[in-house]
């Protein structure tokens, strides 16, 4: 606007002291509070794990050493690997556990993120369409999520053969409905939005809008699900390996390195016992850190931290 | 002329560890009986948080309430107790809100909800007596067919109507004071014609005392006797409406009534005020209208000023208005009785 | 710019004269479904027959109150609904014909009540500005774009670096002047300003109204200024509609409208608004009996009837249009005011 002068000089938007955008400052929060740094901490090690352990302990993981069968926890005369005992072949309990790492959060990661994919796209595609094709869309999501769907996985995997990809693929189906369903559901709030139809006004085609304007409104939520969701789907896995339909020898994962101690769970409960509490470790570590991340992101929920460094209590 | 409700220095802070926000800063209020006070002011003058603080709706961990003085018929307000609180409103004080759909509840007809008052002030009243009085009440406030309306949920009333239940509940008990926050800004200007044609009918039979806030001076005009102008948590401009409305005196003030489309005529460019209300985070040193303000002087930036009342008590905080050298300790407006 | 479609604006050096839009008997009607069980769907008649004409660079303003349907007209005219009826003609192209082409899209554009709304809280100043060049691509080349969002900031006066921010860190009244530069972008003939300040505070309303009355004499735009609030709408009006439960009671130049309205409701209208004077002057003012009707069951024949001080039982046919022979107002009632003296 053609300002006129202020009599003090003051230049006009100056009055508008605007607040600009602050980040949460995401560390300082997790400092805050401790059982979501500890997660953190916690899934960083795991990260590590996947990617480093077979590379370091990828021997140690297969070495069979037959006079180290069963040894218990603590028999660290060998080495320091047997800290969490030996299996019945003699191998490192805390060598496999790292090393198992790899393909579980792989198999997981790779379901979780192909249910993302095709969940929300035919979720964005159902919501924005509407009528009709959408609802027949939402029986058939529907349908689908109302299988059991281990049976379903252990059926397909009885009839194909438990590969890799098909574990992968069959993890992935019984998932997809989840995030169909709440992409669906933010495109029907998103579409009626004033800048969609100001985006119509300016000319733009639906397969626009949905690139520019909805997808990326929709995204943080299903990204929000995606990270519980893959604690479920690797517990999911974990229950087919524990069956024996997951993934076969020579890899392993968790649910496998479960499965080999059932036998000897009053034996040697420590085979058992180690890779279960990976399980456990992790899928908490998850749900506790995507818990924070969604106080700390949301403003009015942030105060609780703010709270408890102020008072110096814990809330 | 008897005051019913005297506010003295209110501040109202709301304090977190990165900041403080002060909404509200010495805010001095006297309300007398059978008056009709309006408290005008933009998104961020402290009106309604002035209001909100008063009647307690305030969560108090983050907002700070802090008076010199809070008076309700003598009786001071910040020394009840939460069972001498509770007796008061409803009885005595009643407040109406903005947006009835989402004052009122949805799951509760309005009947229920109008009985509610009864209910929890006089247990003593019989069912059937609480429903003949509250369609009583619907009647009262121009809702046709009462008998009907009763059993309905907010939802099937209209924005206008639901005001007007709202109104209902909020005189159910017959209260001496009135706080009404912007109650027709929702509405249409015919609906909200009808509604201050209600209130005022209220007030004159019942002897209310009221205090509107809005942010619609031709509302203040019409509507009230006294108005307090605010800005950024502090009044800039108060006195009775004819005074201030009609000779007003502070900038902000001139302002307002200039950049009104019906000050010029047509064709000519509409005057208007300078850059936007404040962020109140990070509030300017001095007079919080300085900014904006096309008056200022230096010392209007580094010096806050203080409300300056005539014997009219037309009160300005003004530097340009009153210049510092010339003022001694400003009295107080208007001069009380007890303190 | 090569743009071979028949509704191509032609370059011009100077504003154009002459009729721009004519909009006639124009339908839009919402179909809601009963709350009962097997009950057949109600109709909501929303817009049940609006006509009315502009011209190149005029502003006509539309008042009315809630359930009016003048949001549905709004909306109708921009195409995001399909009409159900009528006709409109736009610069000799039919408006409501076929879906709207990229080309026409251009010429009509829009500002909205809600300026946080009516941005993409995800993009910056920049992408939300650029947005129609991208969608419309033969307009300017990109290396001409930055260019373009600074000049246009400019004009609505803001600060270039504001470019780079988000929607969140911005007041109403600058959100709404990015409104404006938006709908500015494609430098189309006709823009909707649908309740332009209404969401904004009074003292930033008028800067706003001012911004707008520069655009339009710098571009040579017409609007369309849809509002409740009568006295915006009487200041940057040339023509004014009033309209009450889906048509235009009445119409005419807003001088004259206001000065001498011709149909009771807007009378009405007018002796609502809050006035600052002093107390005591009798204001004569207009209380409505009732509330609106509903658009579903509107009254037959002259709608307004169930609340009109003059009705009789002639009012139960529809009033045929009535023009005052001394202005050019028309009124759609039996009793216009300027017959009762």
């Amino acid at each position: 606007m053609s300002s006129t002068d202020h009599p003090l000089g003051t230049p006009p938007d100056e009055a508008e002291t605007l607040l600009t955008a602050r980040r949460p400052a995401y560390l300082h929060f997790l400092v805050r509070d401790p059982f979501a740094l500890a997660s953190a901490i916690w899934l960083l090690l795991i990260v590590l794990f996947a990617t480093l352990g077979p590379l370091l302990l990828g021997d140690a993981a297969t070495d069979m050493n037959l006079r180290a069968r069963n040894l218990p926890l603590g028999s660290i005369e060998n080495s320091w690997l047997g800290i969490l005992g030996y299996d019945p072949l003699g191998r490192s309990v805390l060598a496999r556990c790292i090393v198992a790492t790899q393909t579980t959060i792989g198999i997981a990661a790779a379901a979780a993120l192909a249910a993302l994919t095709i969940g929300t796209i035919v979720g964005l595609y159902a919501g924005y369409t509407g009528g009709r094709t959408g609802r027949v869309i939402m029986q058939l999501s529907d349908i689908v999520q109302s299988f059991p769907s281990l049976l379903l996985a252990l059926f397909v995997l009885y009839m194909l053969e438990p590969q890799p990809l098909n574990i992968v693929l069959v993890l992935a189906f019984g998932q997809i409905p989840i995030y169909l369903r709440v992409a669906r559901a933010e495109v029907l709030e998103l579409r009626e939005r004033l800048f969609v139809d100001a985006a119509r006004v300016l000319g733009a085609k639906p397969r626009q809008i949905l690139a520019r304007h909805i997808g990326p409104l929709v995204l943080p939520v299903v990204i929000n699900i995606v990270t519980i969701d893959f604690a479920l789907i690797m517990l999911s896995e974990s229950s087919l390996s524990f069956l024996g339909l997951g993934v076969q020898s020579p890899s392993i994962t968790w649910g496998v390195l479960v499965a080999q101690g059932r036998e000897y769970l009053q034996s040697a409960w420590w085979i058992s016992f180690f890779p279960g509490l990976m399980i456990m470790l992790t899928t908490l570590s998850i749900n506790l850190l995507a818990n924070w991340l969604r106080r700390v992101r949301d403003p009015r929920e942030r105060w609780r931290f703010d709270r408890a460094r102020h008072t110096g209590r814990r809330r | 002329m008897k005051p019913i409700f005297e506010l003295s220095q209110l501040t109202v802070e709301f304090r977190s560890p990165l900041e403080t926000v002060t909404a509200v800063h010495g805010l001095d209020l006297v309300v007398n009986e059978g008056e009709s006070f309006a408290i005008v002011g933009e998104s961020g003058s402290g009106k309604t948080v002035s209001m909100m603080a008063t009647m307690r709706l305030l969560p108090t961990p983050p907002a700070h309430v802090a008076a010199e003085a809070m008076r309700f018929e003598g009786r001071d307000l910040r020394a009840m107790d939460r069972r001498a609180w509770r007796q008061l409103c409803g009885e005595r004080i009643a407040m109406v809100f903005q947006d009835a759909l989402t004052a009122l509840n949805p799951v509760y007809t309005v009947g229920w909800q109008i009985g509610e008052m009864f209910r929890i002030h006089r247990p003593a009243m019989s069912r059937r007596e609480i429903r003949e009085r509250t369609i009583g009440l619907l009647a009262e406030v121009g809702i046709p067919e009462p008998q009907q309306r009763v059993n309905d949920y907010p939802h099937q009333f209209s924005g206008g109507m639901r005001q007007r239940a709202m109104i209902a509940m909020a005189i159910a008990l017959e209260p001496a004071f009135l706080i009404a926050d912007e109650p027709t800004t929702a509405l249409d200007v015919t609906v909200q014609a009808q509604l201050m044609d209600l209130l005022a009918r209220l007030k004159a039979e019942r002897g209310m005392s009221m205090i509107l806030i809005t942010h619609d001076l031709g509302l203040v005009s019409e509507n009230a006797d006294r108005v307090a102008i605010m800005y950024a948590g502090s009044v800039m401009e108060t006195g009775a409406v004819d005074d201030v409305l009609t000779r007003p005196r502070h900038p902000y003030t001139l302002g307002l009534l200039a950049s009104r489309p019906q000050a010029v005529r047509k064709g000519e460019k509409l005057s208007s005020i300078h850059g936007s209300p404040p962020n109140l985070a990070r509030k300017p040193e001095g007079c919080p209208f300085h900014p904006r303000c096309q008056m200022a002087r230096p010392v209007c930036r580094t010096s806050k000023p203080a409300l300056i009342a005539e014997a009219s008590g037309h009160g300005v905080a003004c530097h340009v208005v009153n210049p510092p050298d010339t003022a001694a300790t400003p009295p107080r407006e208007p001069a009380r009785a007890d303190r | 710019m090569n743009d071979m479609s028949t509704a191509e604006r032609p370059l011009r050096t100077q504003p154009r004269q002459g009729r721009l839009l004519t909009v006639t008997d124009l339908v839009k009607h919402f179909q809601i479904r009963s709350r009962k069980l097997f009950g057949k769907p109600k109709t909501v008649r929303a817009v049940d027959g609006v006509s009315f004409d502009l011209d190149w660079g005029e502003t006509l303003g539309v008042v009315g109150e809630s359930g009016c349907g003048k949001s549905t007209l709004a909306r109708t005219l921009l195409r995001l609904e399909a009409p159900d009826g009528g006709q409109g003609v736009f610069d000799g192209v039919d408006l409501f014909g076929t879906a709207p082409d990229l080309a026409l899209r251009r010429r009509i554009q829009v500002v909205f009540q809600d300026p946080f709304a009516a941005l993409n809280p995800r993009m910056t100043v920049y992408e939300t500005l650029t947005e129609p060049l991208r969608l419309h691509p033969t307009i300017l080349p990109r290396d001409q774009w930055s260019r373009r969002v600074r000049d246009l900031l400019g004009r609505v006066g803001l600060r270039p670096e504001f470019a780079n921010r988000y929607p969140h860190e911005f007041s109403g009244g600058q959100l709404q002047r990015i409104g404006i530069a938006r709908a500015l972008v494609l430098e189309p003939d006709l823009i909707l300003l649908d309740e332009p300040v209404s969401a904004l505070d009074v003292s930033i309303q008028a800067q706003v109204v001012n911004l707008l009355e520069e655009v339009q004499q710098a571009f040579g735009v017409a609007y369309i200024c849809i509002s409740h609030d009568l006295s915006i709408v009487r200041h940057i009006s040339d023509r004014v509609a009033v309209m009450y439960l889906g048509n235009f009671v009445e119409t005419g130049d807003c001088e004259d409208i206001y000065a001498a309205p011709g149909h009771p409701y807007t009378k009405a209208l007018l002796s609502a608004e809050t006035r600052i004077a002093t107390r005591g002057a009798s204001r004569g003012r207009i209380l409505l009996k009732g509330e609106v009707p509903s658009p579903i069951q509107p009254p037959t024949g002259c709608r307004f009837r169930t609340r009109c001080w003059l009705a009789t039982e002639k009012c139960r046919e529809v009033p045929p249009p009535v023009r005052n022979p001394a202005t050019s107002q028309v009124v759609r009632c039996h009793f216009p005011l300027w017959e009762s003296g």
